[in-house]
């Protein structure tokens, strides 16, 4: 019997990957290469993720979605923030930090990718993903802030903010999805 | 590593999209097998295969050439993501529900065939994850053993014991009964 179950073993590698998800995937990824801030290393992972807002609101403003003046506060609040709302090294928060942020860069990646398929888009929308925006990235300025203390609890609280800001993305996510 | 492997590993990490762009077509099928056959869903498993490769591309700095090959490097990524998948999620698979044709190329099998597949991706899942581990390398990526050990940080004895154990386990679930 051991026979046949290695050969039927054998046989699942015809799983395969769809090619479109695989196409998909792959243009993600790499396309972080495009943005001109993304250098693949821990320091700068902040920086494509702010990237990332910045293309998202540039969309909006470009397809006139949303009002000027807003984009460009958008803008500025999310300069604001600089490159560094995850906690420091050295302590249990990093990693599920880290992680995090992985998810947050992969739902901007995501929902950059819906707006740039989406030809129209209907203003009262734009506007809840213009506030859906604007209160992520004001969890995210939080987070930075109290994570700039070296109080634990300010640094558990730093994770929450950045939790409540993946949160805040992916109904952005299920918005634009629709 | 294989030839001119360890020259687009150098180009990705000085930062050559393209180079990571052609390792990622070499090894992202394997990991989206090695995912997709460990949890049975195959939104989830294109998702954790895509955090695996953005995971591996943001940090490839951190890749050293010594002796482990890269998708061992890339293995170890996966077996995180799954392990962290089950941690935060819980979900309970609900394998029965899969469309086996839609993962499955169409090479002309039969339905027999293709119960008998289904079948056995149901009992892989069933497995330890160390098990599920050691049957996807061996028999269906086909790594000798000393590969599958330097993935796995364990010595080639105790992958063959494993390697073992999880044919014994799969018969059994297979059969019906349960594992030792």
């Amino acid at each position: 019997m051991d026979k046949e179950l290695i050969k039927i073993l054998k046989s699942l590698k015809t799983v395969q990957p769809g090619q479109d998800y695989s196409n998909r995937s792959r243009h993600l990824i790499l396309s972080l290469k495009n943005d001109e801030s993304f250098v693949p290393n821990f320091n700068n992972d902040k920086k494509s993720v702010y990237a990332d807002y910045a293309n998202i609101l540039d969309w909006l403003s470009f397809h006139k979605v949303a009002a000027t003046v807003g984009v460009v506060g958008a803008f500025v609040l999310i300069i604001l923030l600089t490159i560094s709302y995850l906690p420091g090294r050295g302590n249990g928060l990093v990693a599920e930090a880290d992680e995090i942020n992985s998810s947050i860069q992969i739902k901007l990646d995501e929902i950059e990718y819906y707006l740039n398929n989406q030809q129209t888009i209907a203003s009262s929308t734009a506007d809840q993903l213009q506030t859906l925006l604007f209160e992520s990235a004001k969890n995210l300025e939080e987070a930075k802030a109290l994570s700039a203390s070296s109080n634990p609890d300010d640094l558990s609280k730093a994770l929450e903010k950045i939790k409540t800001a993946q949160e805040t993305l992916l109904q952005i996510n299920s918005l634009i999805s629709q | 590593m294989l030839d001119g492997e360890e020259k687009l590993i150098r180009e990705a990490i000085a930062g050559e999209a393209s180079a990571f762009g052609l390792l990622y077509d070499k090894y992202q099928p394997v990991i989206y097998r090695f995912i997709y056959i460990k949890i049975g869903h195959r939104e989830e498993a294109e998702d954790l295969t895509h955090q695996v490769f953005l995971r591996a591309w943001e940090n490839i700095y951190t890749y050293e050439f010594r002796g482990f090959s890269f998708s061992s490097w890339l293995y170890s990524i996966a077996r995180n993501k799954v392990i962290d998948h089950y941690r935060t999620r819980k979900i309970t698979i609900d394998i029965e529900s899969i469309q086996i044709s839609e993962e499955i190329k169409p090479n002309e099998k039969t339905i027999d065939e293709k119960l008998e597949i289904k079948k056995i991706k149901n009992a892989i899942t069933k497995l330890r994850p160390v098990e599920q581990d050691v049957l996807i390398m061996r028999f269906i990526e086909e790594l000798s053993p000393k590969e599958v050990a330097g993935i796995l940080k364990k010595s080639e004895g105790s992958i063959r014991l494993i390697q073992h154990k999880a044919l014994k386990n799969l018969k059994k679930i297979l059969n019906g009964q349960g594992t030792d």
